[in-house]
């Protein structure tokens, strides 16, 4: 995926749209196979492990290809995922929030 | 007549057979109706984990165990015996042996009953510590003979505390969602980490990155005969993450706010055996002058810092006398102890803090009675936190270190969701429960033998060379070698970093900066010099895949 984006980067700069636009259809390929290589360590109890993956952000990186294609299609930017990160991995806690330090409501709270 | 004693004779051997007391002279066969011996009224923690090696047994012998208070006086046959040796021991110590018709698994204390019981299930009934991680179910087994004059002791640990910190939990909290949302992830998923944790002997837990001091976790945590320990944000228990919005956030100036949450964090630990951290940080993982920008010069800084710790262990010392106290000196810590900006109060453990990939940050002036807060796993930049990162080699080394000045009154591991860091993390636990095994050895030899070990029990002794050779291999990829220590979010981080530059230039069809198209051939060379390694050894591994066995090619994968 690296090398692949690396080289249509440089044929852009190159002026080389057509080369960039293999190059970048590379690169999502390429960033496929790490998906699938995921898959096959989902199976049976572990089918679903990686749903939860946002911090390395590989979905965000496949969007953000996935945009560049766009661009040197001359097409409009495809959605993209929206942001994940820890507020929304702790987003349990918004509830709770008039109970701080603590969690649950408690006798020694001002 | 004869054919009758010649019946009862038999009857009589095989019911002795079924009781399991024909062995070898002096020793024991025991099977499924061998009846455990567990005294009423246990700990709760030692019954929690007796219910697990309850599992274990039934998964080996298809049978639950029959467990009573005391054998019946007119049984002879062989008892297996759990729980406390009720002598004075070292803590946390235990033995496996055998007396007479019985074999015992008792510890010291209840944390050492517990090793015991758990040692039991991996060294007898050959139970995985990983098994729920690594797919691995036990052999079936009729019967199991332990030889005349089994006996081994087990302890005291090298590492007095020895624990894990469930940290950037995003995978644990998809795949096993809380469902009362009041968790990241789930109370069932955490026992699993209690249990595995325990298994590996260790006796503390950092649940996870950002939990309140009364959620759920601690107590469950507690309930599994577990210490309790914060991170390096959340010190004394404060969830700075969720300081609110209309408080100001400094100890320099509202010192009396501060000093109220942490007395209200430190009641919610109360009954708790707690391993206190203490420091002042940000509201999430940086240096509080992020937050408190104010303070200019690393000697303000340190001053701040070294106030609220003497504070917090003022507040800590009047509802846990004896509890430990460690500073974790994570990031800017190293930099300003080094630097000696900080100063800690008598009776505080110093922990320096690795780099995030295995080296750690105290530059050789480890002293004895410190402690290690350490990364098998790790989310920045540049590690990995998807896949193995730490070799068995640099913990030999660095935790040697350690180990050989006596600084090992604390070890705290980073094993983010556990599940992809197996090998490396039960390397380092192993290390830390007993560093006996390892000394006098390089460090390349002993993470051979380990390697070796590890790929033999996980996927069996045909591969298990050539498995080790593969490891040894991907440890030694250009950009994961000790002078980079490179993971795969580095990976990502370059992509990311060169796409916030080129994407906005591509999106209105302008030329890219020289800037941009130097990164760009620095990130070819990178692919350059590593991908063919790479795909060399993915052929390999997928050549070797068709030699594991069948029931290990899942975990293989």
């Amino acid at each position: 995926m690296l090398e692949n984006y690396g080289a249509a980067l440089t044929a852009y700069g190159k002026g080389d749209k057509a080369q960039a636009l293999t190059s970048i259809e590379k690169a999502l390929a390429a960033l496929e196979k790490v998906f699938v290589a995921m898959r096959a360590g989902e199976l049976e109890k572990w089918s679903g492990w990686y749903f939860g993956e946002r911090f390395v952000g590989l979905e965000a990186t496949r969007d953000r290809l996935r945009v560049v294609r766009a661009f040197l299609r001359g097409e409009p930017s495809p959605p993209s995922h929206a942001p994940n990160g820890y507020p929304e991995l702790y987003r349990y806690q918004e509830p709770f929030q008039p109970n701080f330090p603590r969690m649950y409501p408690h006798a020694s709270a001002p | 007549m004869k054919n009758m004693k010649i019946f009862w004779c038999g009857a009589v051997v095989a019911l002795l057979v079924r009781a399991g007391a024909i062995a070898g002279e002096g020793g024991i066969v025991f099977n499924a109706d061998t009846p455990w011996l567990v005294a009423t009224n246990q700990p709760e923690a030692l019954q929690r984990a007796l219910c697990d090696v309850e599992r274990d047994w039934y998964k080996v012998f298809g049978h639950r165990p029959v467990i009573l208070a005391e054998a019946p006086k007119s049984w002879t046959g062989p008892v297996i015996r759990f729980g406390l040796t009720g002598a004075a021991g070292a803590p946390e110590s235990f033995a496996l042996r055998l007396e007479g018709q019985a074999l015992v698994a008792q510890g010291a204390d209840v944390r050492g009953a517990i090793y015991a019981a758990y040692a039991l299930s991996e060294e007898i009934l050959g139970v995985d510590p990983w098994w729920y991680w690594a797919d691995h179910e036990p052999v079936r087994r009729a019967q199991i003979e332990v030889p005349a004059g089994f006996k081994k002791d087990f302890g005291p640990a090298t590492f007095r505390y020895r624990g894990w910190f469930i940290n950037d939990e995003d995978l644990l909290g998809g795949f096993a969602p809380d469902p009362l949302r009041e968790n990241v992830f789930s109370l069932e998923m955490l026992d699993r980490i209690c249990e595995t944790l325990l298994r590996l002997r260790g006796n503390l837990l950092v649940p996870g990155t950002f939990n309140y001091p009364d959620e759920r976790c601690w107590e469950l945590a507690a309930r599994r005969g577990l210490a309790l320990n914060m991170h390096h944000i959340l010190v004394v228990g404060l969830n700075t993450y969720r300081w609110p919005q209309d408080m100001p956030f400094s100890y320099s100036k509202h010192p009396e706010l501060m000093e109220r949450y942490w007395r209200d964090c430190i009641a919610a630990y109360k009954g708790r055996e707690v391993v206190w951290t203490v420091g002042y940080r940000g509201k999430h993982d940086r240096p509080f002058w992020v937050d408190e920008p104010e303070l200019k010069t690393p000697e303000a800084r340190g001053a701040v810092i070294t106030a609220a710790i003497a504070k917090q262990v003022e507040l800590i010392r009047a509802a846990d006398p004896q509890g430990m106290i460690i500073a974790n000196l994570w990031a800017e810590g190293a930099e300003m102890m080094h630097a000696g900006h900080l100063k800690l109060p008598a009776g505080v453990v110093q922990v320096w803090p690795d780099d995030g990939s295995g080296m750690i940050r105290d530059n050789g002036t480890v002293q004895a009675g410190q402690g290690v807060y350490y990364h098998t796993a790790m989310l920045n930049s540049s590690a990995n936190q998807l896949s193995e990162m730490v070799p068995p080699s640099r913990i030999y080394s660095e935790i040697g270190r350690f180990i050989r000045t006596g600084a090992t009154n604390f070890f705290l591991v980073n094993v983010s969701d556990v599940r992809p860091v197996p090998l490396s993390t039960e390397c380092a636990m192993r290390y830390a429960w007993n560093a006996a095994p390892q000394a006098g050895k390089s460090d390349a030899e002993n993470m051979s033998t380990y390697l070796r070990e590890w790929c033999g029990r996980e996927k069996g002794a045909a591969v298990a060379e050539d498995l080790a050779a593969l490891y040894t291999r991907y440890f030694d990829i250009p950009y994961q070698r000790q002078e980079a220590r490179f993971g795969d979010n580095h990976l990502i981080t370059m992509q990311r970093t060169l796409n916030r530059i080129a994407a906005p230039l591509m999106a209105r069809a302008k030329p890219l900066t020289k800037d941009a198209l130097g990164k760009a051939r620095a990130m070819l060379s990178f692919a350059a010099t590593n991908r063919t390694i790479v795909a060399q050894l993915a052929t390999d591994a997928n050549a070797l895949a068709a030699r594991i066995p069948a029931e290990r090619r899942a975990f293989f994968r």
